[in-house]
């Protein structure tokens, strides 16, 4: 009884709890479903924002890499300003200190040896007073006593005594002034005489002398009066006896030299050095797209600026040769002219600041670039104590104002090196013509192809596209949904059916199913990108390199033109001969003594 | 009697031709050779070596045995060493076909298509080779020449 009792008691119990239980059960399932509804719309809200928050930090790491690439050219412009004018500075200081210098040098030249301008100058004075006959013999005689006092070493001074006494007829002084004078320079008073005695029409001792100036002469030392002899002789001042003289003598110089080994390959490198310094710089207008799309391009400027050469070195040749040589008014300009020379122009002692005052002046004029200076100082060679004959050929024909040449003088360097000149300029046209590029490189970005002469122009537009096209296939491969994505896809597949007993799991089954169509939206929409953005380089490229093809085209047309111009030279020197370029009609003499 | 073994052919043909060879044994000095080079070459020479683009592809071996004596009459005064390494001339037979050389050591004609090297240091010569005022280059070791169809020389020195 007491046992039924308790299982009655016991199961309305168990019963009330059950109930409790269940109801408990209900209460937990419905705040579930609560959750799911309202938590998968806010995941899905999370989602778009990462995503949204996403795409603003790949803007703002994009125009963090744009303000980089800003900053970095920046940078190199400052560096690239910075040195620039790091060098325009020393090149400011060069100029300065080369000024001053300069200043100082004169200084020094005006110190040193300004007595001896005052010799020069009364030299001149003497010979136009002795022409004019205003001054007295007396006062003649007294000035040049003087000068021999005021410049006890230079050679003109004891010069001067000698043509005084010569005027006064007093034979004694005037044969101790010439061995004085002969002592202390006898090719200068050799060749003095020379001129003097020309001027006074006595051609026999005008003979005599010039012979004595030339026997000393070393064809291979040749001192810098020659080029007073061959501007005389090249304008036919001394008479017909004397210039046939001077032919056979020059002649003679060049045949011994000749004999030389290495001489005439030496001259041919001295011309081909004086004629490729004529060389010009190309027009920075010209043939821009292959200035800037073809790594070839330096090369074919040198070439074509060689071909440029061409015309360059006739016109300087066939200016030359075709000027009308008009000499002096009257013969004693002309023989003024030389003599003024003879005595005006510096001494040996005065060379080495002769020198430094040229090289100053190079380094101003070359807005104080010192290494251009120094080229051009060293092309110039005009300070050597001693040239051979046919370096003073060479600084005839190619630097007329420094080397003080007549067109005369010009014409007849010119002739008598006419030979040397042809074998230099045809070395010349060999070497620019064996650097032309067979091959022109064409590069438009990471694009290269080759062309000859521009013919092959559809298959370098072929191979272009060609080149695109693989590019655009690469990035096409590249743009696509890749093995993240689609794991995401295949999990959110996957996780359905846990999902199913266990409904939390739909949060994330939504959020990897999203994640992957906002992929592929991405890389649909990046594929249109693509194709437009290829099919936009290659209309570009190809109108670049139509205009470079364009560019190889009229290059290799006026390279031809240009290169054809070589024959100029040649013809033009062919007919050229020494006899031809002396002139004949300077063989009055004006007797003024 | 003894029977003679010596002598027994009395008929001896003696040639009193001698052979006079023009080649020198001195070997000159390179700017007496540059000066050699220098020259103007012969007619029959510049000819010579340019009827070899004629034979064709393949040349005859007596053809180019016939070029390098040529060749060796051209420069008496030079030792072998100092002659051509080879002559390189621009070829007519068409594209591809750019220049033919005469490799002197070898004694072969190679034609060169266009982008094939030449050998032996010849293709330094291409280009000049295949400029229309030059007949053909001559390669030596030290300088090529350029020779015009007049036989003038243009050099480029090393």
């Amino acid at each position: 009884m007491s046992n039924r009792a308790i299982s009655t008691a016991n199961l309305s119990r168990i019963e009330n709890s059950l109930s409790e239980i269940n109801k408990k059960i209900d209460a937990s399932l419905s705040s579930t479903q609560a959750i799911n509804t309202t938590n998968l719309s806010n995941i899905e809200n999370s989602i778009s924002h990462i995503n949204h928050n996403i795409g603003v930090m790949y803007n703002e790491v994009a125009q963090a890499n744009i303000r980089l690439d800003a900053t970095q050219s920046s940078i190199q412009q400052l560096t690239k300003e910075f040195k620039e004018y790091v060098r325009h500075d020393q090149l400011q200081k060069n100029i300065q200190l080369a000024e001053t210098r300069l200043v100082k040098v004169r200084q020094e030249i005006e110190k040193n040896y300004g007595h001896y301008d005052d010799v020069r100058r009364r030299a001149l004075g003497i010979l136009q007073a002795v022409d004019i006959s205003l001054v007295r013999k007396e006062t003649i005689e007294s000035a040049s006593e003087e000068q021999l006092i005021a410049a006890p070493s230079y050679w003109l001074a004891p010069c001067l005594i000698a043509l005084s006494a010569w005027i006064n007829n007093n034979k004694e002084l005037a044969e101790k002034s010439v061995l004085e004078a002969l002592r202390r320079d006898d090719e200068k008073t050799s060749l003095f005489f020379t001129l003097v005695a020309r001027r006074g029409g006595r051609y026999l001792s005008s003979k005599l002398w010039l012979e004595r100036y030339l026997s000393q002469q070393d064809p291979n030392e040749l001192k810098k009066e020659i080029v007073v002899l061959i501007d005389a002789f090249s304008n036919g001042v001394f008479g017909v006896d004397a210039r046939t003289k001077c032919v056979t003598i020059i002649q003679k110089w060049i045949d011994e030299l000749s004999q030389k080994t290495g001489f005439v390959e030496e001259q041919r490198d001295q011309w081909k050095i004086a004629l490729h310094a004529k060389q010009q710089g190309l027009n920075s207008n010209d043939y821009l797209h292959l200035a800037e799309y073809s790594p070839t391009w330096m090369k074919l400027k040198n070439s074509m600026e060689g071909a440029q050469l061409h015309l360059i070195i006739f016109d300087y040749f066939n200016s030359i040769l075709s000027k009308e040589v008009i000499p002096s008014a009257t013969l004693v300009i002309a023989v003024d002219e030389l003599l003024e020379g003879l005595v005006s122009e510096y001494d040996e002692e005065e060379q080495p600041l002769k020198k430094e005052e040229r090289m100053f002046e190079l380094i101003i004029k070359q807005d104080g670039d010192k290494d251009k200076a120094q080229q051009l100082f060293g092309q110039e060679k005009l300070f050597n104590e001693c040239v051979n004959f046919t370096q003073l050929l060479t600084n005839f024909a190619m630097y007329p104002e420094k080397s003080n040449a007549s067109i005369a003088t010009q014409k007849l360097a010119i002739a008598l090196s006419k030979e040397w000149i042809n074998h230099a300029h045809q070395d010349l046209t060999a070497e620019n013509r064996s650097q032309v590029p067979l091959d022109v490189d064409i590069q438009i970005d990471k694009w290269t192809g080759t062309t000859r002469d521009g013919s092959n122009e559809e298959e370098l537009v072929q191979q272009l596209k060609d080149y695109l096209d693989s590019e655009r296939d690469h990035a096409l491969s590249n743009n696509k949904i890749g093995f993240g994505s689609w794991f995401s896809l295949i999990a959110g597949i996957g996780l359905t059916y846990f999902a199913i007993s266990m409904p939390f799991l739909f949060i994330f089954v939504a959020a990897f199913i999203l994640a992957f169509f906002i992929k592929k939206s991405k890389v649909m929409k990046s594929k249109a990108v693509i194709d437009e953005l290829y099919s936009n380089t290659f209309d570009n490229h190809k109108t670049i390199l139509l205009a470079v093809l364009s560019d190889v085209v009229d290059y290799r047309r006026e390279y031809s033109n240009e290169d054809a111009k070589s024959e100029y030279v040649e013809q033009l020197l062919e007919n050229v001969s020494p006899v031809h370029y002396i002139y004949s009609t300077y063989d009055i003499n004006r007797k003024v003594l | 009697m003894r029977r003679p073994i010596i002598g027994t052919n009395h008929n001896v043909q003696v040639d009193f031709q001698i052979n006079r060879s023009t080649k020198t044994t001195v070997e000159l000095q390179p700017l007496m050779v540059e000066k050699l080079l220098r020259q103007k070459r012969s007619t029959s020479y510049v000819d010579t070596v340019t009827r070899l683009d004629a034979t064709g592809v393949h040349c005859r071996k007596e053809d180019v045995e016939k070029m390098i004596e040529e060749l060796q009459n051209e420069f008496p005064e030079l030792l072998e060493h100092q002659l051509p390494i080879g002559i390189v001339s621009k070829c007519y037979l068409g594209e591809p076909y750019e220049v033919h050389s005469l490799d002197t050591q070898l004694q072969i004609v190679e034609h060169y298509k266009r982008g094939s090297v030449l050998p032996n240091g010849m293709e330094k010569a291409r280009i000049l080779a295949m400029n229309p005022n030059y007949e053909f280059v001559e390669v030596f070791t030290s300088c090529i020449c350029a020779v015009a169809r007049n036989g003038q020389i243009s050099m480029i020195r090393e």
